[in-house]
């Protein structure tokens, strides 16, 4: 028994560039889907429940194209956005074929061989304990697969990660717990919903995250995966391999230290930054420190106007520096622009960076007087 | 940077020159209005592009040089040639505008400080650069605000908000966590109840068909009981011509017949009895008579007897009347003595002749006594009868003794009379026994009689009641007294088995025998109905299999409903910790999870700014250390300038380093020793700030570069003059490039003696 692991591939519309991107993604995924026993989409097939009106016809030919391997699909957070809930039958994805949509809740089962797949469609404010009451214990013999869209509660890096603000969720959230998933006697997790891969054990059971095939966000950096997952025939136990994705774009977030002076040179620095994006990662830029704002912005601007259609993905930039203007500098000033100018340079990991980041932003509301309220320095 | 030449297409007053400097120092000599300023105007426009035209400055340029103006510049930079032009500003990013405009551009007038301002490097810096003024000091404390926690400080505020959020939000995922077990155990208890419900339903629907199956049961039984009841009472009736007072006679003249043929039997056996004692005593009686008869007669023998008495007697006479005279002094002569003697004394006495009645008595007494001896010796006719009687007597006795035979003959007298007590004795014995017997024969006889007569009397009666319940019994049909009786019995076993019947179905019914038949049929109706006319099942379990078990079925259902009433008080208490919970908590626990995550979140964000805020702290300071660090060097830097300036004093020292101002420095007066720098005169005090300008100016650019001097020495004499520009020659020698700007000609003259080139503005 082996199945292919996938969640949170948020489509659109096809017409729009992210759109055939995603579904390009979920095209490469299909094929690597041949020869498997099933397909998993742990949730978030859709970016919004609106968007499925447009991926009907080329769903239903890519899972059909499938058979006889099983496409399973559990409905996430965001599939049940803005719109009617498109797995409650309106659509035709190849129910009639290879395709289920387990979407009643608590959940569905489908039997498959030696393995029992419990898809438990997302709900908000649910959590495993109260969703597993009838899913029962383990049965000799069987392998029993969770499909689950939610957040895993006793991950606190990955819960952190998945509540900071830059990751905010609409929709709810639903709260997996690793004890309950030992104690249902799951073999193996398919998780959805946080974009970063991570895998873990619980007990004899393998939770796992497959991450987002493609960025959705410029904080999903590293090479996208999915998981292929094979079973023991006889412990009924998950080993799980990340298989890269070629035609999926990361996100590389990318820190971009200004100082007085810089201003003129930056247009080369984003343009050297963007050329050197050949890979195709969803850029996002981020200009920090301390510069003359304005200057900053047309040269971001500009650069994003140059670079207009000549990426795989159009590049976000932020601004997030101080505004060096109106403002003079002396001696003292001068040497905190010195010294931040070599801290920025010598900062080798995303930590330091934004460590980085504050120092120059605090040194210089402190020593030009301006406010240093949390207020401004929280809520920004 | 060492500036080579600088070129003036278009700017202002200088516009179409050229300057080479070759990075060697100059002097530019022009009076006022040449373009000064305008030099410098340009060497900035030239490095750094034209200023912004919203500034204050930036308006200044635009109205004094227009939007065209030009000017290029050639600088040496590491050894190479850079070119710069307003246009193309390329200084190099070590040398920025506002190092260029605070230290190395040292304008006249420029250094005069009030005395009594304190900080003289923000409020230097504000005067030359027209911007704001820097306070380390302020910075510092402010950035300590953020990371030392001070109360009613707001970032520590928020700091204890967020503690506080996070504490409030963990008890209420503690609360959650309950909230999710206790709707854990809700779920657990639905269960425990819906498997409770469906047992007590197949319990009850169990019940329900035990109830059906004794109702079948009792229904059938009640049936059946109807059944044998109408049997019972058909048969009743098909005997029904025997009444019961029939019955009752018969059972009367039965008994009655009973006990006549027992009385019967008995008296039949009494009757043989009764004969054949009488022929044993009849038997005994002959005996007896034939024993009398052997023996004497009674009337000889009595014959002899009362002779032989009769001789004993008068034998017995005779022999008293002998033993009369023995009885001289017997009794009654005594007595009679005595009597006569009392007599005559009571006599005497009563006669009133007392003292004789002794006398009398004696007399008395003896007259008696002698009397009665006469009396009593008085041969009289009784002996002679006596003496006949006697004789008479034993002829008698011999006549008797003759008439009885032989065997008496012989005998004595004593023998005699023991034989003839002994046959008297047998005689009685036997007579009485004669007796006997022939009372008891008579009796017997008479008894026989009576018992004959009874026994007619009770056979006849018992003929006349055969007879009469024959002839009824014909009347009935009854072929005979078995028949009747058979009838009789099945009657009785009828009216028992009805009984029996009846009391079984007012058992089995719950009915009183009051109007037995119509409540039994109402009761089957009932049953019937409650069945819904279902037929029976093929076997039926008997009654005390199916009452056990209704039994049992009762008690479950008993202990069912116990337990699902203990389950749903603990539901109930569940629900309602569970919404009191629900209520506290206002959210879900996911909700509630993600609040804490959130606020972990702002925590970690804060802790992420204060240790930003310390490190940036330290940074400042640091900063701080070595400003303080530049200005002391500064000042020794300065000293000999300073002492070249003035001529006079020979030290200058830095008491404290901050705040840097008048009173931090002390000058060294050769006769009147340490005094403080406020203590100089204006233009000594000028000369100090020069001085320290140029130094500063020096330390704060850590490798020579150019130093534009605009009327440096304005105030000074032309002896300070020369001395100054001395001074300045000194960081010449350090490799420093000096453009000295003046419209002093001496100064121009000296300063090109120096070595310096001359170009005229």
């Amino acid at each position: 028994m082996r199945i292919l692991h996938t969640a949170d591939l948020h489509l659109k519309n096809p017409a729009t560039p992210e759109g055939a991107r995603r579904l390009g993604v979920l095209g490469e995924i299909c094929r690597l889907a041949r020869g498997y026993d099933a397909l998993v989409i742990a949730g978030d097939l859709f970016d919004s429940a609106g968007e499925a009106q447009y991926l009907e016809g080329a769903l239903r030919a890519l899972f059909t194209e499938l058979r006889p391997a099983s496409v399973l699909i559990i409905p996430g957070n965001h599939d049940l956005l803005r719109g009617d809930n498109p797995f409650d039958g309106r659509y035709d994805f190849g129910q009639s074929g290879n395709v289920r949509l387990l979407a009643s809740a608590p959940f569905e089962v489908f039997r498959l061989g030696p393995a029992s797949f419990y898809g438990f469609p997302f709900r908000k404010a649910s959590s495993t304990t109260e969703l597993f009451r009838q899913a029962g214990g383990p049965a000799p013999g069987e392998i029993k697969i969770a499909l689950l869209h939610g957040i895993t509660a006793d991950r606190a890096e990955l819960a952190g990660w998945a509540f900071d603000p830059e990751n905010a969720e609409e929709g709810g959230e639903a709260v997996i717990k690793d004890a309950d998933l030992r104690s249902a006697g799951f073999s193996y997790a398919a998780l959805g919903h946080i974009h970063r891969a991570a895998s873990w054990s619980a007990g004899d059971c393998l939770a796992s995250y497959p991450g987002s095939p493609e960025s959705v966000r410029a904080t999903e950096s590293g090479q996208r995966t999915v998981n292929s997952v094979s079973f023991d025939p006889e412990t009924g136990r998950a080993g799980l391999e990340r298989v890269p994705l070629s035609t999926a774009l990361s996100a590389r977030r990318e820190y971009v230290f200004v100082f007085p002076g810089d201003e003129a040179a930056l247009p080369g620095r984003l343009d050297a930054l963007l050329g050197a994006n050949r890979e195709g990662k969803l850029l996002s830029v981020v200009l920090e420190g301390i510069a003359d704002l304005n200057r900053v912005r047309e040269a971001a601007a500009a650069a994003k106007a140059r670079w207009k259609g000549r990426l795989s993905a159009e590049p976000e930039f932020s601004l997030r520096l101080e505004d060096s203007q109106p403002r003079a500098s002396d001696m003292i000033m001068y040497a905190f622009l010195r010294k931040t100018r070599d801290m920025a340079a010598a900062a080798d990991t995303p930590e330091r960076q934004d460590m980085v980041r504050r120092i120059t932003a605090l040194g210089w509301r402190s020593l030009t007087a301006r406010s240093l309220d949390p207020e401004e320095l929280l809520d920004r | 940077m060492k500036l080579l030449d600088i070129k003036t297409p278009a700017f202002g007053v200088l516009t179409g020159r050229e300057f080479s400097f070759g990075g060697k120092s100059a002097v530019l000599f022009g009076h006022n209005e040449k373009g000064k300023t305008t030099f410098i105007d340009a060497v900035t426009a030239a490095l750094y592009g034209p200023p912004r035209a919203s500034s204050v400055f930036g308006r200044e340029y635009y109205v004094r040089y227009g939007a065209a103006a030009r000017a290029l510049a050639a600088v040496e930079e590491c050894g190479s040639r850079l070119e710069t032009s307003s246009d193309a500003p390329a200084a190099p990013p070590d040398f920025p505008q506002e190092l260029f405009r605070a230290l190395l551009v040292i304008r006249a007038g420029e250094a005069r400080i009030p005395s009594q301002e304190k900080r003289f490097i923000e409020v230097f810096t504000a005067r030359v650069l027209g911007g704001g003024e820097i306070d380390i000091r302020r910075a510092m404390n402010e950035l300590k605000k953020i990371y030392v926690s001070y109360e009613r400080n707001s970032w520590h505020k928020r700091w204890l908000e967020k503690q506080d959020a996070l504490f409030d939000a963990s008890r209420l995922l503690q609360k959650a966590g309950e909230a999710e077990e206790l709707a854990q155990r809700k779920l657990e208890l639905a269960d425990e109840l819906e498997s409770r419900r469906r047992a007590a339903e197949e319990m009850e629907a169990a019940a329900a068909g035990l109830n059906r199956q004794m109702l079948h049961i009792k229904l059938a039984r009640l049936k059946d009981l109807q059944a044998q009841m109408a049997g019972a009472l058909r048969q009743i009736s098909e005997l029904g011509r025997i009444d019961r007072s029939l019955y009752l006679r018969y059972s009367v003249a039965q008994s009655e017949i009973t006990a006549l043929a027992q009385k019967t039997a008995e008296k039949t056996a009494l009757l043989a009895e009764i004969k054949r004692a009488l022929g044993e005593n009849t038997a005994l009686k002959q005996d007896i008579d034939g024993k009398l008869s052997l023996l004497s007669a009674a009337g000889l023998r009595a014959r002899l007897k009362n002779a032989e008495s009769e001789l004993s007697r008068k034998e017995e006479v005779w022999e008293k009347f002998s033993r009369k005279k023995r009885a001289l002094f017997s009794l009654p002569a005594l007595l009679s003595g005595l009597a006569g003697g009392l007599a005559a004394y009571a006599i005497t006495r009563l006669a009133g002749l007392g003292p004789l009645a002794v006398g009398a008595a004696t007399a008395g007494c003896a007259l008696a006594f002698y009397a009665a001896l006469l009396l009593a010796d008085i041969p009289s006719p009784a002996v002679s009868e006596a003496r006949k009687s006697l004789s008479a007597a034993a002829e008698e006795f011999a006549r008797a003794l003759e008439a009885l035979g032989a065997g008496w003959r012989d005998a004595s007298r004593a023998e005699l009379r023991e034989k003839l007590s002994a046959e008297d004795a047998a005689e009685i014995a036997l007579a009485e026994r004669h007796d006997v017997m022939e009372t008891l024969i008579s009796r017997a006889v008479s008894r026989a009689g009576e018992e004959e007569a009874a026994l007619r009397q009770a056979d006849g009666r018992m003929s006349a009641l055969k007879s009469q319940l024959e002839t009824e019994l014909a009347a009935i049909g009854a072929r005979d007294l078995g028949d009747l009786a058979a009838r009789i019995e099945k009657l009785e076993y009828l009216h028992r088995s009805l009984d029996e019947i009846e009391s079984q179905i007012t058992v089995s019914a719950d009915i009183t025998r009051r109007s037995l038949e119509t409540d039994l049929e109402k009761r089957i109706r009932e049953y019937e109905r409650r069945l819904e006319g279902a037929p029976p099942p093929d076997r039926l379990p008997p009654l005390n299999e199916v009452e056990s078990a209704a039994v049992r079925a009762g008690q479950e259902l008993k202990r069912l409903g116990a337990a699902r009433e203990q389950l749903h008080r603990e539901y109930n208490t569940a629900t309602d910790r569970l919404s009191r919970l629900e209520g506290e908590l206002g959210m879900s626990a996911a909700e509630v999870f993600a609040r804490v995550k959130r606020t972990e979140n702002a925590i970690a964000e804060i802790a992420r700014w204060r240790r930003a805020a310390e490190e940036t702290y330290q940074v400042i300071a640091e900063i701080s250390r070595a400003n303080d660090e530049m200005m002391k060097n500064c000042v020794e830097n300065a000293a000999p300038v300073f002492t070249a300036m003035t001529g006079i004093y020979d030290a200058l020292t830095l008491v404290k380093p901050t705040p840097f101002e008048p009173a931090a420095i002390t000058v060294r007066h050769p006769k009147l020793g340490e005094r403080p720098a406020e203590w100089l005169s204006s233009g000594a005090r000028d000369s100090l700030w020069l001085s320290v300008r140029m130094a500063m100016a020096a330390s704060g650019y850590k490798k020579p570069a150019f130093m534009i001097l605009d009327e440096p020495f304005l105030a000074l004499d032309s002896g300070r003059s020369a001395a100054a520009l001395e001074a300045a020659a000194k960081f010449e020698k350090d490799g420093w490039q000096i453009i000295l700007l003046t419209k002093d000609e001496s100064l121009a003259g000296a300063a090109a003696t120096r070595g310096l080139a001359r170009i005229d503005l």
